[in-house]
């Protein structure tokens, strides 16, 4: 089996642009069977923000995960294994972002991909691809911190642990 | 907004029982979309896949119960009940109603059918479209279209006249890009209710309800007064009528600071590359007519490139393809006048083509005119509260279904590519309307075409828009001038923002539907030897396990093979499976189970 590219990007949202219209959930909804694994974050009523996964270094959901269904893949993504999750609902208690919806579909938990068979193929998630108001962006963390020109990223990036 | 997107079939996940499963993708070359599409695009899938997509025709039965039917007997009925209505009252007592989902080709054919039949009475289904169109006709304004997104992009200022958002998610994608990549750029939201089209609005340009003709004549006011206004022929004429106005009386009606009003007007007029966007559904404003044309006005006074966007995204065509054939003529009943005219009995018989009348239009408007009918026929891809009144019922292919052009608000022509055939007996609008054509046959009544539409002339035109405004702007109460003007709003009932799309957009839930829960695929042979049909549940043992599991039917399925989907941990135990060493996901084996029926199965 021929090695997959290590994916150092990842979904980043700014806050500012944010409109809540909640197409990204259509598009992931549409794109992994019925099954968005989107959370919709809602601040008091006044706005609504997608919670996507930070695919983290460490993931606490893969420690969670009493089966070995949650775990950190080559490409560097945190991956689920459909057939080994037996929906406990451990990752979705153990995250520490809320980033594990607490819909389960099909029984088990919804987990982003971030859309894997796209991302490969050198695209982008469809979240991204659809955001209407561009808030989403498909982008490197590290390099996303320090350019002046990105405004409301930070506040998401600041949140994912990277290895020094 | 008439997006393109790539739908390829059978590429989609193979969950058990989907059939052909499509797939879709975005496409990077739309003219409009490119590369995305929105929350409302995204659930063209949803409808291909859609559980109870209708598959065989439906026909009322004496009982009042509907029932299904064959392609034969549902159009033996449908040709009884027409004749009946033909005879009894005449062909003129017949209409057809064209949904937007309709291809050019469908309309050309409908137009065809209706002059068979001899009647007049050819409407695209959208009632505000010929409001917002006679404004835009009758104001005698001719601005700058708006063709390309890439012009509203490089824009510095835009004024969006309604809820863009919820009539186009599309669009607002470049206003909110031009919005965000400067923060310089202006985007005016001009109504009043509440929407995601306010967020992004600055200034936010807040009227009273439905108060936006008001609001828009005190803006076009101040750019003719400012010295700034581009020579437009219709310039001093206008400026006259105003000057016979108080002006001040009118921004009182529209509640708006008129500061906010002369200082977003000062800055399309400035701006080097501007846009006026109306998009307004049919309860926006009080006014359509005369908020469309005043919006068109107020672009040409400010060089600013003008689009109004009015339901039907895709059914641009739809109405040149029908004005072509002369539909609606002079005599023709518009859509709104249709559905009145089959309240008081003028209508006896209605086609609604891929539309939805009595669910669309709010306020009951035709839930009470349906039951008059004596023939309401429907062809629809999916139930809909017009299914439920019909009389008969035919299922339709969708998007992916058919071959045709459609023309979108941009007037770009967008061609429909056939991926996949409708679900189980569904056939195109096309064929529907070919099988009537047949049906109907013998000399058509009257082959003779309607005579079309009497245009005024622009200055009769003109005159007539400004008696128009200057009626609305002088009546103090709102409601006698309501019930005067004939014309308030086109539903009072309705909620603001909606439009004949009814509510695509905004419940759009966060998509996460309850799914069916863990079954069994059996072929037909198998399950009629169980005795058992889709639905009914069925204890399923293999070596290790046993579980009960609710049947559905797979045509496609080889007798003696069962499938089961290995996502329920009820389910998991039942197959064979192990985890591939690399990726660590699925492999499955197939596995030897026994099949018996339980519980009540002869029903």
């Amino acid at each position: 089996m021929s090695q997959a590219p290590v994916v150092t990007k990842r979904i980043v949202l700014d806050l500012d642009r944010c409109i809540g219209c909640r197409a990204c959930g259509a598009a992931c909804h549409i794109g992994h069977n019925n099954q968005s694994n989107l959370v919709p974050g809602r601040i008091a009523d006044v706005a609504i923000l997608p919670v996507h996964c930070r695919h983290c270094e460490h993931p606490a959901c893969a420690e969670a995960c009493p089966c070995g269904a949650l775990y950190k893949h080559e490409t560097g993504f945190v991956r689920r294994s459909e057939i080994l999750c037996i929906g406990c609902r451990s990752c979705e208690q153990a995250c520490p972002f809320g980033a594990i919806p607490s819909e389960f579909v099909r029984g088990v938990a919804p987990k982003c991909d971030l859309c894997i068979d796209r991302v490969l193929d050198g695209g982008i998630p469809r979240c991204v691809a659809t955001c209407t108001a561009g808030a989403l962006s498909f982008v490197d963390p590290e390099e996303s911190i320090g350019s002046p020109s990105y405004v409301g990223g930070r506040i998401q990036s600041r949140g994912m642990t990277r290895r020094p | 907004m008439g997006c393109s997107m790539l739908l390829r079939a059978g590429a989609g996940a193979p969950y058990i029982g989907s059939g052909e499963v499509p797939d879709l993708d975005y496409d990077d070359e739309g003219r409009v979309n490119r590369g995305s599409l929105c929350g409302k695009g995204n659930m063209a899938l949803e409808l291909l896949t859609h559980p109870s997509r209708l598959e065989k025709p439906r026909v009322r039965s004496p009982e009042g119960e509907l029932v299904r039917a064959s392609w034969e007997v549902a159009m033996e009925d449908l040709v009884r009940r027409l004749r009946a209505v033909t005879e009894a009252h005449g062909p003129g007592s017949v209409g057809f109603l064209l949904g937007p989902t309709l291809t050019n080709e469908e309309a050309a054919k409908a137009a065809q059918l209706a002059r068979a039949i001899g009647t007049p009475h050819v409407d695209q289904s959208q009632p505000e479209d010929h409001v917002v169109l006679k404004g835009l006709s009758f104001c005698g304004a001719e601005p700058t279209p708006l063709t390309e997104v890439d012009q509203l992009e490089r824009a510095k200022a835009i004024l969006v006249v309604g809820d863009l958002f919820t009539l186009s998610p599309c669009m607002a994608k470049p206003v909110l890009q031009m919005r965000y990549d400067n923060r310089q750029n202006l985007v005016g939201t001009l109504g009043f209710w509440k929407s995601r089209t306010f967020l992004f609005g600055k200034p936010v340009l807040r009227c009273l309800a439905g108060r936006e003709a008001a609001a828009l004549t005190v803006m076009l006011h101040h750019c003719l007064e400012s010295g700034h206004a581009k020579d437009v022929p219709w310039a001093n004429e206008v400026r006259a009528f105003l000057k016979g106005l108080d002006i001040e009386k009118i921004e009182r009606l529209a509640g708006l600071s008129p500061s906010d009003m002369d200082w977003f007007a000062g800055a399309l007029e400035k701006g080097e590359e501007t846009a006026v966007l109306f998009a307004a559904g049919f309860a926006a404003t009080e006014r359509l007519d005369l908020a469309a044309g005043l919006s068109a006005l107020l672009a040409e006074v400010t060089g600013s490139r003008y689009l109004a966007m009015v339901g039907g995204a895709n059914a641009y065509g739809l109405r040149t393809t029908l004005a072509e054939a002369g539909f609606p003529g002079t005599e023709g009943l518009r859509s709104a006048e249709m559905l009145a005219a089959a309240g008081t009995g003028e209508i006896k018989a209605l086609f609604a083509l891929g539309c939805d009348p009595v669910g669309a239009y709010p306020g009951g408007v035709f839930e009470e005119a349906a039951p008059k009918l004596e023939l309401l026929a429907a062809t629809a891809p999916l139930g809909s509260a017009t299914m439920d009144a019909a009389h008969v019922v035919f299922p339709t292919g969708t998007w992916g279904e058919k071959t045709g052009t459609v023309v979108n608000s941009f007037g770009h022509e967008n061609e429909l590519v056939q991926v996949m055939p409708p679900p189980g007996t569904a056939r195109t609008d096309a064929d529907v309307l070919d099988l009537l054509l047949d049906a109907v046959g013998g000399q058509p009544a009257g082959t003779a075409p309607p005579e079309p539409m009497s245009v005024p002339a622009p200055a009769e035109a003109a005159a007539a828009f400004f008696a128009e405004l200057e009626l609305y702007l002088r009546f103090e109460d709102r409601e006698d001038g309501a019930r005067e003007m004939g014309t308030h709003w086109l539903f009072p009932e309705a909620s603001p923002g909606q439009s004949a799309d009814g509510w695509l957009t905004n419940p759009l839930s966060w998509p996460q539907h309850e799914s069916p829960g863990p079954g069994i695929a059996l072929s037909p042979a198998h399950a009629r030897e169980l005795g058992v049909k889709t639905g009914d549940r069925v204890r399923v043992r293999s070596r290790d396990a046993a579980a009960e599991l609710v049947v559905r039917i797979e045509q496609r399925l080889v007798e003696d093979v069962v499938l089961v989907a290995p996502y329920y941990p009820e389910t998991r135990r039942l197959t064979g499976w192990r985890l591939d060493g690399v990726l660590r996901d699925l492999d499955l084996r197939p596995e030897r189970v026994s099949v018996e029926a339980v519980g009540e199965v002869a029903r």
